[in-house]
């Protein structure tokens, strides 16, 4: 088992600098820089541009030397610093605006991974132990509704229920009143409040293919001649099916973890532009679109990092579930 | 008709049918059938695939796997704490009178051994589980209990043994593992489902040369379910013959092989390949194929097949099993020319089918 995680986390380290390398050149692939873009700007807004002005910005920034220098720079920094560059449209250092943002996407992908497990797990084990019952029927409508609703659309509908029904508006994350406060006991029970909503839209569509791959699974289980031998042995019913074929069945729903995550984070961004959430995706999507490259970058990198660190997790989550795995 | 038996009768099946209500239409997967089983007696239920051997085992345990349900007939289990009869037919699959009979008072293995055992638990934690479910043991104690029975069934460094996984054993250790697992609570019946089939030849012998020992130390009784004459003719008392959901011939394992009376045994026997026979003679083979299991054939089920076929009877009177010899009973219409009677419950069994129709 040892073995296993530190062979898996060694396997990390290549994956990682692959990772930083395409985040940089996808960050760099549309033509242009950040100061291209910022003298479109000027000239729409009629204002004389200093050309001189530009170039030293440019030299400043390092935008002038090839891509490679500009590529060790940022990483080094990273690595040495902790510093992820410098926000041009922001004026301020890539950390600072980054931090709390990631902290509360993850909260949110983080509580919708959990929300949608702890649906998926009892409705998927009863769609599959009472096949074709009712209640099946209607778990599989309603979760085809969930796979085919695009988030964006239930963060609309949620938000039009919330203020034409309740009063409130159900976007952003904490009530005007808390938005500048610092952290406290009254604020933290505020976000909560405020969590749900954007729990249930991200968490949604995964709930959905997770429901379905849990029937699906267990349906092909419960089949296995061990389900058979527990019964010839004496076990109840509930005892037999939870013991061996939902264990068996929750290998799939653990290795979930490594492909809903990355599903929920890009699902998570266009929820929190949709519902105005303080969250990474509102800014992620404005640096892509002003080139802000070392934000964007910073961007796509932590979140990067943060599905591999998911899959490692479900590896090893795995390796613990199923001595297969683990004695490979 | 059961107080006239000898009092060491441990099973009584009787008229037993189990029906699968499928959307194509109605597989009578076994249909009416008899079978006694003795204390300390091996009975050997042969047939060909599809013929209803392992629905009649589960119908002995009552959990015959859905579409399928026990349409009629009854199991009767003996057991020494009680002077009645349990009819096991008679309770729900998930009772819990039912639940404490499988695995305590009747145990059963099965085919594959490999998928039989949970793929994702030791060997020692399934064994362990049915010894603490029926006897309430402590975990120590458990443990220990399995260990011992690991070794009784010739498992070495039993104790080590309970902490692999079924996929870090060898085939014939896994059926060893598993008879282990069905011993666990003392069974009186144990009900041994192809238990080789997935076995190399020569771990077929030692896990039968196993069964026969523990049988002998144990003393219990063993329903042998198999398509492999050579194994029953290597372990069982007595041999019934099945047939599309029935018995058609029942007797010693010995007069079965020496004097086959039924035209499918004599069938059956014959197409065993004989290492002595001439190389250029072809494998002798029963003609035609077992019906489609939806059909019901009229008279004989065996009719469309057999070299002996009387045409005019034999596709309209049903032969019942009747004892043509002490101890030898056939179902053929061949042996009731003599003019025998049917017994009651035969005639039982015409005048419901006759409704049926």
């Amino acid at each position: 088992m040892t073995a296993y995680i530190v062979r898996r986390l060694l396997f990390i380290i290549p994956t990682l600098i692959v990772i930083s390398i395409i985040s940089f050149i996808i960050i760099r692939l549309p033509p242009g820089d950040f100061l291209t873009m910022y003298m479109s700007t000027l000239m729409e807004e009629g204002a004389e541009i200093n050309h001189e002005l530009i170039e030293a910005l440019r030299r400043q920034y390092g935008l002038d030397r090839p891509a490679y220098v500009q590529y060790s720079r940022w990483i080094w920094g990273i690595l040495s610093r902790g510093d992820f560059g410098y926000s041009f449209e922001w004026g301020q250092p890539v950390r600072a605006l980054i931090g709390e943002r990631l902290l509360l996407t993850m909260v949110i992908s983080v509580g919708s991974l959990l929300f949608a497990w702890s649906i998926a797990l009892p409705v998927g084990i009863y769609s599959a132990v009472k096949q074709y019952s009712l209640p099946d029927y209607i778990f599989t409508f309603l979760g085809f509704i969930g796979l085919a609703t695009p988030n964006f659309l239930l963060a609309i509908i949620f938000m039009y229920i919330a203020s034409q029904y309740f009063g409130t508006g159900a976007g952003g994350l904490f009530s005007p009143e808390y938005a500048d406060a610092a952290w406290s006991f009254g604020k933290f029970v505020d976000f909560l409040k405020h969590l749900i909503i954007p729990l249930i839209i991200v968490g949604t569509s995964g709930t959905a293919s997770l429901i379905r791959i849990t029937r699906a699974n267990l349906l092909d289980e419960l089949k296995k001649p061990y389900v058979e031998a527990a019964t010839a042995k004496g076990l109840s019913k509930a005892r037999r099916v939870l013991k061996y074929p939902v264990r068996v069945a929750l290998n799939p729903f653990v290795s979930s973890i490594g492909f809903v995550f990355p599903q929920i984070v890009s699902g998570e961004i266009i929820v929190s532009v949709v519902l105005n959430l303080p969250t990474t995706g509102p800014l992620l999507l404005r640096a892509l679109l002003a080139q802000d490259m070392y934000l964007a970058g910073s961007f796509v990198l932590m979140l990067a990092v943060m599905t591999v660190f998911g899959v490692l997790l479900s590896d090893i989550l795995l390796a613990w579930l199923d001595p297969r795995i683990r004695y490979d | 008709m059961v107080n006239q038996e000898k009092n060491d009768l441990v099973l009584d099946v009787e008229n037993i049918h189990v029906h699968f209500n499928t959307r194509d239409g109605i597989v009578r997967a076994v249909n009416g059938l008899n079978l006694k089983l003795h204390k300390g007696e091996t009975v050997g239920l042969v047939g060909e695939s599809g013929c209803g051997k392992s629905q009649t085992a589960r119908a002995i345990l009552n959990m015959v796997p859905s579409p399928g349900t026990i349409v009629d007939g009854t199991v009767r289990l003996y057991t020494k704490e009680s002077p009645t009869p349990l009819e096991l037919t008679a309770f729900d699959p998930e009772d819990k009178t039912i639940r404490r009979i499988r695995g305590k008072n009747i145990a059963m293995i099965f085919q594959e051994p490999m998928a039989s055992l949970s793929p994702v638990h030791t060997i020692g934690n399934q064994i362990i589980e049915a010894i603490r479910l029926h006897d309430g043991l402590e975990p120590a104690a458990a443990r220990n209990k399995a260990a011992d029975l690991l070794g009784l069934v010739g498992i070495p460094d039993p104790k080590r043994r309970l902490d692999n996984y079924a996929f870090q054993l060898s085939g014939g250790m896994r059926q060893r593992a598993m008879i282990a697992m069905a011993l666990s609570c003392d069974p009186s019946i144990l009900i041994a489902d192809e238990p080789t089939t997935a076995l190399d030849v020569t771990i077929q012998a030692q896990i039968l040369q196993l069964l026969y020992r523990l049988q002998n130390e144990l003393g219990m009784s063993i329903l042998l379910i198999t398509h492999n004459l050579a194994v029953v003719a290597a372990t069982a008392h007595r041999v019934a013959v099945m047939y599309m959901g029935k018995i058609v011939e029942e007797t010693t394992t010995e007069a079965l092989f020496d004097d086959p009376k039924h035209p499918y045994t004599i069938g059956l026997l014959r197409s065993v390949p004989q290492l002595d026979d001439d190389d250029q003679k072809e494998l002798w083979a029963i003609k035609g194929n077992v019906p489609n299991p939806y059909a019901t054939v009229s008279g004989c089920p065996f009719h469309p097949r057999c070299d002996k076929f009387m045409a005019g009877k034999c596709d309209v009177v049903e032969p019942n099993l009747a004892e043509v010899a002490p101890g030898h009973k056939v179902s053929c219409l061949l042996f009731e020319e003599s003019g025998r009677k049917r017994d009651a419950a035969g005639e039982r069994i015409e005048a419901r089918e006759g409704e049926g129709k």
